[in-house]
């Protein structure tokens, strides 16, 4: 579905990303883990072509993306949960989500997608009126996972879905995420959660100052010992 | 528009029936105020399209407006071209010059691109003053004549009003349905974050310069219908004083509001009108006037039905 091969990009003369690579197949949930300004958001946005890249390769569906503006990426079925939710705030909820339809519905194709959306998010359809500024951050979050589903990705990105949230609504996206999943969605997450992503990702890639370090089965990562001391609560030993 | 609550029904039809109704029974300066009040609402709404909608800034729309007018003025003496097409020459040489300042707007934002837009207002204003050969400079257009409409020449001002209340109307009913558009939709979304609109599919780089095309088609409208109004141009009544009181228009009416735009630009064109006899204090009060409204109803007069300001979240 996705592949990065050799992907390199910054900003200005700081180079952000040094050869990143990583592959996301059809159907499965991929994290991409790392601490702060290990190049995470950098990745995404690089692949949405919001940051331009100095060298490598990326590949959607088998096709280069190289040169392909955001928007159209978007209606090639790249749908995006960015960072910071960044849902539309002076807009209705019911405004976003018709905004997330945009791109690659028809009118009585976005009433349905809106419907599965609300069943899947009830309190949306309770504020639907409401503008989305006024909801709290995991509200929020669900809008922006919401107006990413309405144009029905194949593939579906996540940029720190849990930044900010109340623990109580960290489990539920996380949980819902997994869930989008099952039922047929491809999904790269990118998060500094590692233990919650590794717990519902199939397959982790590491990320450390613009490189993959490690990469494998999310739960053989879970008992990496590098993994293990960096980001889950291990001691921070000799690093 | 948005979640304000709109004007009450009974106020827009006693706006409208008031429109119609009231100024054949006015003294010929009230008049001519309210001549001039249409035309600059139409400029105004050109403006609240780039500032409401797409949320940029253009401190160079007088330019836009100068265009209009002298190519209407232009084309009706010089070239002895009926009015009627001489408005839609209009229209379409003002919003190719909208490319001018839409091209720019892909890359700068904000008060870089307010600058530019003041540029582009003082480039066109010095180069009416400097092409004589096209514009006859400071000295100006003269004769311009009034349209002829079905054999009789709109002399009236009466009639003239009219015919601007007629295409106030039009513009009305284009941005209305603008707004519940997805193009409306759109460009509200780009408004509040461009990037996020970018990953919903919106192609930015379009919506911008197309914001600032039509835009600036409409104030070529107003500027055709000035010029045939007035029937005499120069120069000056187009530089930067004009852009920042059709931008006051918006603000003051309400920014992304249509109706406000209009309220805005009655507010700002007759209200130091009523204050002149005031002489040397008018400046003041005026003032005043501005900083109050903007205190209390920071979401302009548009919002003056609705009991809560529509604060940003």
């Amino acid at each position: 579905m996705l592949s990065v091969r050799g992907l390199r990009a910054g900003y200005g003369r700081i180079e952000a990303l040094r050869g990143v690579d990583l592959e996301v197949a059809v159907g499965e949930l991929v994290a991409l883990i790392g601490s702060n300004g290990a190049g995470k958001t950098t990745t995404l946005k690089a692949i949405l072509n919001l940051v331009p890249h100095s060298a490598g390769r990326i590949a959607f569906r088998g096709e280069p993306t190289e040169r392909v503006p955001p928007h159209v990426l978007a209606r090639r079925g790249i749908g995006v949960v960015p960072e910071g939710r960044r849902v539309f705030a002076i807009s209705t909820v019911q405004e976003n989500l018709e905004l997330g339809g945009l791109a690659r519905t028809t009118r009585s194709d976005a009433r349905r997608a809106m419907e599965r959306v609300f069943e899947t998010f009830p309190v949306l359809r309770e504020r639907r009126r409401q503008r989305a500024g006024s909801l709290s951050g995991g509200e929020q979050q669900m809008l922006a996972i919401g107006r990413a589903l309405m144009s029905r990705p194949d593939l579906l990105l996540l940029d720190e879905p849990s930044m900010g949230l109340a623990p109580i609504y960290v489990e539920a996206i996380f949980a819902l995420i997994a869930r989008l999943n099952r039922e047929g969605v491809t999904i790269l997450l990118i998060e500094q959660n590692a233990t919650l992503s590794l717990e519902i990702a199939a397959r982790a890639y590491v990320l450390e100052q613009g490189c993959c370090v490690l990469s494998g089965p999310a739960a053989e990562l879970r008992h990496h010992p590098q993994v293990v001391d960096a980001y889950l609560g291990g001691e921070f030993a000799d690093r | 528009m948005m979640s304000r609550r709109p004007a009450p029904r009974a106020a827009l039809a006693v706006a409208a029936v008031a429109a119609v109704a009231v100024p054949p029974l006015l003294a010929p300066y009230a008049l001519h105020l309210c001549v001039m009040v249409g035309i600059f609402a139409i400029l105004a709404l050109s403006l609240n399209l780039i500032c409401g909608w797409a949320g940029m800034i253009s401190l160079g729309h007088a330019g836009f407006w100068l265009i209009g007018a002298y190519t209407t003025a232009l084309l009706t003496t010089d070239h002895g071209i009926a009015f009627w097409w001489a408005l839609p020459a209009s229209i379409g040489i003002t919003a190719a010059s909208g490319l001018l300042l839409g091209l720019p707007s892909l890359r700068w934002n904000g008060h870089f691109l307010a600058v530019i837009t003041i540029a582009f207002g003082m480039i066109v204003q010095t180069l009416s003053v400097n092409w004589e050969w096209l514009t006859h400079g400071n000295d100006g257009v003269s004769n311009i004549p009034r349209p002829v409409l079905f054999g009789h020449r709109l002399g009236a001002n009466l009639a003239f009003y009219y015919l601007v209340v007629v295409i106030l109307a039009a513009v009305w009913a284009l941005m209305h349905r603008f707004i519940v558009s997805g193009y409306g939709r759109a460009l509200k979304a780009l408004r509040d974050d461009e990037v996020a609109a970018a990953c919903m599919g919106v192609n930015i780089a379009r919506f911008k310069v197309t914001a600032f095309v039509l835009s600036a088609g409409i104030a070529g409208m107003a500027g055709s219908l000035y010029a045939s109004y007035v029937r005499f141009l120069n120069p000056d009544s187009f530089g930067l004083d004009t852009s920042i009181r059709v931008f006051v228009m918006v603000v003051i009416g309400g920014i992304g509001s249509i109706g406000g735009s209009i309220l805005g630009s009655f507010a700002v064109y007759v209200l130091p009108e009523v204050l002149r006899p005031l002489q040397q204090y008018y400046y003041v009060i005026w003032g005043v006037v501005v900083i109050v409204v903007m205190r209390f109803l920071p979401g302009g007069l548009a919002t003056i039905w609705s009991s809560a300001p529509p604060g940003r979240e």
